[in-house]
C-alpha cells in the first residue's frame, strides 16, 4: 500500500508538470462547457438575417400590406431582416455563404384584398349553412316528376318558379335570359343573374332539394417566395418563422384579431426549479471528460512510460502490479474529483447552475473513474505497439463521448444511433450523474450504478489479468 | 529537465537486481543503474541463481543458470 500510494504521488506530479495532460483533463473541459452552454443556451435567441425584396410597388412607393407584412417579418426576435433592391446581386455576393431571402410578388397587395374577400364571403356562407342545419334551402316535395320533366336547359318550369314564390325566394320575370338551368347527371344548375341566386337543385328520394352552390372559381392568392439553401442548418427556424408570420397574416387578412384564437396554448415548464441548458450539459462533460481521462489519458501514458523505459526501470523496484494498478486508478479518481468540483464551481459561477453533488455523486464519479480507468490500463496493456495502443484510446473514447449524448441529446439522434447510445456505459454514466447531482433523484440513477458497477468490476479483473508486470 | 521529473526519479523506491525474475530484458543503461554488468552472475527475492547476457536486439536481459 506504501508504494501504491508512492507511485500515486508520482504519477499525480508527473500529470500536474505535463501542460497538456492538465490542458486536456481540465482546461479543455471547462472552454468546451463554456461554448456549449453559452452558444445553445444563452438568455438571447438566435438572430438570423433575411434579405427581403419587395416586388409589389406602386409608382416606385411599397403597397400597404406588403410594408405591413415586412413589418410583421421584422418583429419576429428571430429574424432580422434586410431589405434589399435586388437578390440575384446579393445572392452572387454571398456565393460562399447561408443565403437567406424572401420575395413578395407583385401585386401581393391587390390579390391578398381579393382573396380574403372572398374567403370572408365563403366563411359567411359556410356559417349560414352550418346555422340552417341540413344546408337545404328550401326541399319540393310534392309533384318532383312534373317539375323536372318541364326542366331543360334555359327553362325552369311553372311549377318551379311556382315553388320559390311560395318560399319566398322570386325569380326574375325574364326567364330566357337572365335565368339560366343546366342539367348535370340527377342535378340542375340554377343561375339567375338578377336575382344573384347559384341554386344547386338535387333530386333525392323523390324530393328536389335546392341548395345554395358554391362551386364557384377561385382566385389565386397573395405570392411570396422564399429563398433557402437545403444545406443552411438555420433554413428550418426560419421557414417556422415565417410560415407563423404567414398563418398570423391569413387570420387578421380574415378578420381575426390576435386574441381571437381557436385553440389557446399555454406552455408549462416541466420543473419549477428552471432548469437551464448548462444543467444538461455539466453532468454530460463531467462523465465524458472522465472517460477520456481514463481512457485516453491511462493509455497515452502507459504508452509514454514504455516508450521511454521508465516501466522498466519500475519493475526494477520492489512495485508489484496491484502497486501499479492500485496507483493508477488512485490517480484517475482524484483526478475526476477534482475535474468535478472545478467544473461544477465554473458552472455555477458563471451560469448559476444548479449542481448539487452529494454521496451519490461521489459513488458513482468513483465507479466511473476506476471502469475507465481500468479500460485505459486493458489498453495499455494488451497492446504492445505504442502508437496503437494511444491510438486505440482515442478511437474509442471519441465516438463513444458523442454517441453516448453526453453533449447532444440522444432523443435527437435516428433510431439506430439512440440503440447505440444505450449500450454504451458513458450513456448510463452522465445520465446518472444528471438524475442525482441535477435532479435529484438518486432512486432513477440505481441502472447507472447498476451498468457501472459491472463495467468497472469486469475492466478492473480484466486490467488484473491482462496486466503483465515483469514483461512490459 | 525532462530527465529530473521522471516517474521513475520521482518513485522513492530504489531498483534492484533482486526484484528481476527470468526474461527480464532492458536497455543496459537499466541493468548499470542496478550495478549489473554483461555476464554479472546474482541472486533474486526467490533465491533463483541468473545471469546478465545481452540480447541480438541490443538489450540485456536475465536468465536462469
Amino acid at each position: 500500500m506504501k508504494r501504491a500510494f508512492s507511485l500515486f504521488i508520482s504519477l499525480t506530479k508527473n500529470w500536474l508538470r505535463s501542460k497538456t495532460g492538465v490542458f486536456f483533463s481540465i482546461l479543455f473541459p471547462i472552454m468546451l462547457l463554456l461554448i456549449f452552454s453559452t452558444v445553445f443556451g444563452g438568455q438571447q435567441a438566435a438572430e438570423y438575417t433575411l434579405h427581403v425584396q419587395n416586388d409589389d410597388l406602386v409608382e416606385g412607393e411599397e403597397t400597404q400590406l406588403s410594408s405591413v407584412f415586412i413589418d410583421a417579418l421584422g418583429s419576429s426576435e428571430s429574424l432580422n431582416v434586410v431589405e434589399v433592391d435586388n437578390l440575384t446581386e446579393h445572392r452572387e455576393e454571398r456565393a460562399f455563404g447561408s443565403f437567406r431571402a424572401l420575395r413578395i410578388e407583385e401585386g401581393f397587395n391587390e390579390t391578398a384584398i381579393n382573396k380574403s374577400i372572398e374567403l370572408r364571403t365563403k366563411v359567411i356562407r359556410d356559417t349560414m349553412e352550418r346555422a340552417n342545419g341540413d344546408f337545404t334551402l328550401f326541399s319540393i316535395e310534392e309533384k318532383v316528376e312534373n317539375i323536372t320533366d318541364e326542366l331543360d336547359d334555359q327553362n325552369v318550369s311553372k311549377e318551379l318558379r311556382k315553388r320559390y314564390e311560395e318560399e319566398g325566394y322570386e325569380l326574375s320575370s325574364d326567364e330566357n335570359i337572365s335565368i339560366i338551368v343546366l342539367q348535370e347527371g340527377d342535378s340542375w344548375n340554377l343561375y339567375d343573374e338578377e336575382k344573384g341566386y347559384d341554386h344547386e337543385i338535387r333530386e333525392e328520394n323523390g324530393t328536389l332539394n335546392v341548395y345554395w352552390n358554391f362551386e364557384e372559381e377561385t382566385s389565386p392568392s397573395a405570392e411570396i417566395t422564399l429563398m433557402l439553401n437545403e444545406d443552411d442548418q438555420a433554413a428550418p427556424i426560419i421557414r417556422g418563422n415565417v410560415l407563423g408570420i404567414i398563418d398570423s397574416f391569413n387570420s387578421q387578412m380574415l378578420g381575426l384579431e390576435e386574441d381571437d384564437t381557436v385553440i389557446n396554448i399555454t406552455e408549462e415548464t416541466r420543473d419549477e426549479r428552471g432548469l437551464q441548458p448548462v444543467d444538461y450539459y455539466l453532468p454530460g462533460f463531467i462523465a465524458a471528460f472522465i472517460m477520456s481521462n481514463g481512457v485516453i489519458g491511462v493509455t497515452s501514458n502507459i504508452s509514454e512510460f514504455k516508450r521511454n523505459g521508465t516501466l522498466k526501470r519500475l519493475t526494477a523496484t520492489p512495485l508489484k502490479k496491484r502497486d501499479w494498478i492500485l496507483a493508477n486508478v488512485g490517480q484517475q479518481t482524484v483526478l475526476a474529483f477534482a475535474l468535478t468540483a472545478i467544473m461544477i464551481l465554473v458552472a455555477i459561477l458563471v451560469f448559476g447552475a444548479q449542481a448539487y453533488p452529494g454521496p451519490y455523486a461521489i459513488g458513482l464519479i468513483f465507479l466511473g473513474a476506476v471502469a475507465f480507468c481500468s479500460v485505459g490500463i486493458v489498453l495499455g496493456g494488451l497492446i504492445k505497439d505504442v502508437e496503437a495502443a494511444s491510438g486505440a484510446g482515442n478511437a474509442i473514447a471519441f465516438p463513444m463521448m458523442f454517441l453516448s449524448g453526453a453533449f447532444i441529446h440522444v432523443e435527437t439522434f435516428p433510431d439506430y444511433l439512440q440503440t447505440v447510445a444505450r449500450i454504451l456505459p458513458l450513456y448510463y454514466f452522465h445520465q446518472g450523474l444528471r438524475e442525482i447531482m441535477i435532479l435529484q433523484n438518486p432512486s432513477d440513477a440505481f441502472l447507472a450504478y447498476l451498468v457501472l458497477g459491472i463495467f468497472a468490476l469486469f475492466f478492473i479483473v480484466l486490467a488484473i489479468k491482462t496486466t503483465r508486470w515483469k514483461d512490459i | 529537465m525532462e530527465k529530473k521529473y521522471r516517474i521513475d526519479n520521482m518513485v522513492k523506491l530504489r531498483p534492484d537486481k533482486i526484484n528481476l525474475e527470468e526474461g527480464y530484458s532492458a536497455p543496459p543503461t537499466i541493468f548499470k543503474n542496478m550495478g549489473l554488468y554483461l555476464n554479472d552472475i546474482f541472486v533474486n527475492r526467490k533465491g533463483t541463481k541468473l545471469k546478465v547476457k545481452k540480447k541480438e536486439s541490443g538489450e540485456w536481459c536475465v536468465e536462469q543458470i
